[in-house]
């Protein structure tokens, strides 16, 4: 019996065959179960311990030397990853529900509903993060939780936009119409008709959301009002200034670049697969590299 | 009593142009287990009436100025919409033009079928499966069971348009409204659907309006007709008054530019002229400018008259034309 397919299941199965996408997808796969494995305390890593002199070089004991205390930079490295998976999972988890939501009202009711969104994620958008960062951290202390915060409720706006976009396009479609003709309440409507229809750019954009999350804590860490007395990859950076230059200590800088450089990249391009793979108007010539 | 009874029905579309008048004062009845065919071209106002029976006029721009639709005793126009959505679907359902764009790419036929039942009646998943099972069956679509967890691209128009009927009869709607449901399809899918409805309308005894341009269509489904002309009625009849004694010039012209296979033609006959501007109407006949009868009796807003009963024209001309045919 032939199995039917969905739209979804034809661009999953056609995202299986693009190999570059794959190996993203599997580095985004290898820094979660990492960050799972730190957050649960199955890999427990010695982060504070003091292993050797201060600025190793990089050798086999430790394979990306050692700072300023003597503590291992690679273990420091890995840490690292569970800080920015951290916030970037957060981050899509606060923003895309309200951008979903938002969008969504705005989208489908329009008029003055639209108008109030439309007006609130202007406003939103207007304020630099930077600034609510700080304002936040002078409210709820300096620290992770308040990055998480800061950067949730300012990055909701880039979904809502292209949620709300969608949904205008959406509404006047004839199946729309059709579910209206059937009798089906605003609601149905919004979630079972339309919302299934643009979760294909929803995800896109949410894991480009993640990514911008990464690289912003990164910059708050870097500046010093990100994340406190652990070893996310912009503390390490913000570290490394201090004698990169002076003693030619790369690696600490090296190694958090690189862990950044790795998942950053993996995601855009898995990101632009996806992409590719859910545009019907992309014909599969184009889609071969 | 008719089913559906509409009375004096303006509607207006408020537009950068002007007031678009679409429809005005429009009358008509449809009778339990009748089929009420609305011809004419495009813009003539069809569609909008059929979506303000079912309430889904976008309003505004649109504005419904006068009028009432009865159904069953219940005026639609003064209901909330709350109340109106229990009816859609379940007392009047709508087919649409074309199939190709009416289902949702996202969900399964099956699921579509179903939807309505999940949403007038409390039932449970197997009840409302066995229901889409059955109602799959009944609209001709071979192999229900597999089929069901298909998707739209999966279906060729003929059989989408099926799942569009299933659709529409879950409820056993009293009135099924049909937008030119036939004319996205190809010809030999025309009649195998055009039967279809046939069929089903005579089991369930559900009255129907048919909306059309196509009056091969209308000569074979039709009980009674109605042809309209710029958002007013030209002329309404049985089917053989109007196919069989036209009155109106309208009509008549639409008759004549019909092809015949049996003549050989090397033009086909075309009424001259254009729609009048339905944002500037002049008074009078909205016809006269591309009648071939018009007198300056004419510039005075013609009535529907009585020519045998149940047979009614709105010309001033039509007893002179007698004398020429």
């Amino acid at each position: 019996m032939r199995k039917s397919k969905s739209l979804t299941q034809k661009a999953l199965t056609e995202l299986g065959r693009d190999k570059l996408a794959m190996i993203s997808f599997a580095i985004i796969a290898a820094y979660i179960l990492i960050a799972l494995l730190i957050q649960t305390n199955l890999l427990n890593l010695p982060i504070h311990d003091t292993v050797g002199e201060s600025y190793e070089k990089p050798s086999w004991a430790h394979i990306l030397g050692t700072d300023i205390f003597g503590r291992d930079v690679f273990i420091r490295v890995i840490y690292g990853v569970k800080i920015s998976m951290s916030i970037g999972f957060i981050t899509t988890l606060i923003a895309v529900p309200i951008g979903i939501v938002l969008g969504a009202l705005a989208g489908f009711f329009g008029g003055r509903i639209d108008d109030f969104i439309v007006w609130i994620y202007s406003t939103f958008s207007s304020i630099p993060y930077l600034l609510l960062l700080l304002a936040l951290a002078l409210v709820l202390g300096k620290g992770i939780f308040s990055v998480y915060i800061a950067l949730g409720v300012t990055s909701w706006v880039g979904i809502c936009r292209v949620v709300r976009g969608e949904f205008i396009k959406y509404r006047e479609r004839d199946y729309v119409t059709a579910a209206h003709a059937l009798g089906a309440g605003p609601l149905r409507i919004i979630f079972r008709h339309i919302l299934p229809n643009v979760l294909p750019l929803i995800f896109i954009n949410a894991s480009l959301l993640f990514v911008s999350a990464i690289k912003a804590e990164v910059i708050l860490s870097y500046i010093g009002v990100g994340v406190q007395g652990k070893p996310s990859w912009g503390n390490m950076i913000s570290d490394a200034k201090l004698e990169l230059v002076g003693r030619g200590v790369y690696w600490q800088f090296l190694g958090a670049t690189c862990a950044m450089f790795i998942i950053v990249l993996a995601f855009n391009i898995f990101s632009d697969a996806l992409r590719d793979s859910f545009d019907p108007r992309i014909s599969n010539k184009t889609k071969e590299r | 009593m008719a089913l559906l009874e509409i009375k004096d029905l303006s509607i207006q579309f408020s537009t950068d142009e002007g007031v678009l008048h679409a429809v005005d004062n429009l009358n008509l009845s449809v009778d339990q287990g009748k089929t009420l065919c609305i011809v004419g071209e495009s813009g003539c106002g069809k569609s909008v009436t059929a979506r303000a029976i079912m309430g889904l006029l976008p309003i505004p721009p649109a504005k419904i100025t006068s009028g009432s639709v009865v159904l069953d005793t219940k005026d639609l126009l003064g209901l909330s919409e709350k109340e109106m959505r229990a009816l859609r679907g379940n007392d009047i359902a709508m087919i649409f033009q074309d199939p190709m764009t009416s289902l949702n790419p996202v969900l399964t036929c099956g699921y579509q079928i179903q939807e309505s039942l999940h949403i007038h009646d409390k039932i449970t998943k197997k009840e409302a499966k066995e229901k889409a099972l059955a109602l799959m069956k009944q609209v001709g679509i071979p192999e229900a069971e597999k089929r069901f967890s298909e998707y739209p691209h999966q279906f060729s128009g003929g059989m989408r348009q099926r799942v569009m009927i299933a659709m529409a009869l879950s409820c056993k709607p009293k009135l099924l409204i049909a937008d030119e449901p036939t004319t996205a399809l190809d010809v030999s899918i025309q009649a195998q659907i055009l039967e279809l409805l046939g069929t089903l309308k005579k089991s369930s005894d559900m009255a129907m309006i048919f909306i059309t341009h196509d009056l091969g269509v209308v000569a074979e489904i039709a009980d009674e007709i109605i042809v309209l002309y710029a958002g007013t009625v030209a002329e309404r009849g049985t089917t053989k008054d109007i196919f069989n004694h036209a009155a109106h010039p309208y009509t008549l012209g639409l008759l004549e530019s019909v092809p015949h296979i049996s003549k050989e033609q090397e033009h086909l006959t075309v009424i001259p002229g254009t729609l009048p501007d339905p944002t500037d109407y002049q008074p009078g006949c909205r016809f006269y400018e591309r009648c071939t009868f018009h007198s300056d009796l004419c510039k005075k807003d013609p009535v529907e008259e009585e020519i045998t009963p149940g047979h009614r024209v709105a010309c001033f001309h039509y007893r002179l034309k007698d004398q020429q045919y």
